[in-house]
């Protein structure tokens, strides 16, 4: 990734280069005034983030290199420390921009060829696309996770009788136990949904975590954080001996517009 | 700001883990000339624990440049 500061810094071509592609990070609504300009770094830590209109909307893309980003992206995608640092780029990017617009985040990895493919898809998805900022403006996602603190996977005091017996109560502690959730854990959940527009299973990258009983997204209007907060910290003082709570957010609406868009 | 048994982070101190999972659980499809398929990134879950130390480690690192030259990470919505 050596700097190409040069070509950086000159006002985008208005044709792609063949060997560039267009990666999309969200489409916004259009400002009221100038767009904003957007200082993260972008998906390949080089390129700018430009704002490119597409009928009603903004799409929020880079100018990145053709045969990093579409020819070998899923060979990329392998490799943890590139999906880390793209992955986390990505976030910074949408992130920023959703906290000045009222934002979709486009899937990871969407690429366009031309400005021209750009605009043709978000015509065609143009009703879809309305629905879905009807859905999310003055939302944010919320993630909560639920786990067994020590002392909850502590209630059998007695030592394992046997290597094999410690090995068995290690692996029970390491696996999430989906579908036979505490009834205490589904009034949780039922509580914070009531508070939330929609509500959307946790995504895979942290499902095998050691001790989760639970995760999931909300998407919830800003007016009814402090609801949000009083919630969890209700349930957290309850549970305070036998399961921690973590919250992470406001994040863009990454789980409530694929979904539904599609 | 949190009770013992409760952490609420904001988006610039989230782990990687938080990071993957909301980025890649699914966004707006555009079907564009290309669209990715994420259906290889499964084959990344399997491994995504183990090597998440390492991963973090690794993002320290990236991140070290940018905090020195003053860049921002993203600001919460109030």
């Amino acid at each position: 990734m050596a700097p190409t500061a040069s070509s950086a810094t000159k006002s985008p071509k208005k044709a792609t280069t063949p060997a560039r592609v267009l990666y999309l990070y969200a489409i916004s609504e259009v400002p009221k005034r100038a767009a904003p300009v957007i200082s993260a770094e972008a998906i390949d830590g080089d390129a700018l983030v430009e704002p490119v209109r597409c009928e009603n909307y903004v799409c929020w893309v880079s100018r990145v290199a053709k045969d990093e980003f579409a020819d070998h992206i899923e060979d990329r995608m392998q490799d943890l420390e590139w999906l880390a640092s793209a992955g986390l780029r990505h976030q910074r990017v949408v992130a920023e921009i959703s906290s000045k617009l009222v934002t979709l985040p486009a899937r990871f990895g969407t690429v366009f060829l031309s400005e021209d493919s750009l605009a043709a898809h978000v015509k065609e998805r143009k009703r879809a696309l309305r629905g879905a900022f009807e859905r999310v403006a003055g939302a944010d996602e919320w993630g909560v996770k639920l786990f067994a603190t020590a002392a909850a996977k502590a209630p059998a005091t007695n030592a394992p009788a046997s290597g094999a017996e410690y090995l068995k109560r290690k692996a029970e502690l390491l696996q999430p136990r989906s579908g036979k959730l505490d009834t205490e854990v589904r009034e949780f959940v039922a509580r914070v949904k009531e508070l939330a527009v929609a509500a959307s299973a946790g995504g895979k990258a942290s499902a095998g975590q050691p001790g989760l009983i639970w995760h999931g997204s909300f998407l919830i209007r800003r007016k009814n954080r402090k609801k949000l907060e009083m919630v969890l910290r209700k349930y957290a003082k309850k549970w305070k001996d036998i399961r921690r709570i973590d919250c992470s957010g406001p994040w863009p609406p990454y789980s409530f517009v694929g979904q539904h868009v599609d | 700001m949190s009770t013992e048994a409760l952490t609420i982070e904001s988006d610039s101190d989230v782990s990687l883990l938080d990071i993957l999972d909301h980025v890649l659980n699914s966004g707006v499809v555009i079907h564009g000339s290309l669209v990715i398929s994420l259906a290889g990134v499964d084959l990344v879950y399997v491994g995504l624990n183990v090597i998440l130390t390492s991963v973090e480690t690794a993002l320290r690192n990236l991140n070290a440049p940018r905090q020195l030259s003053g860049r921002q990470t993203s600001r919460a919505l109030r």
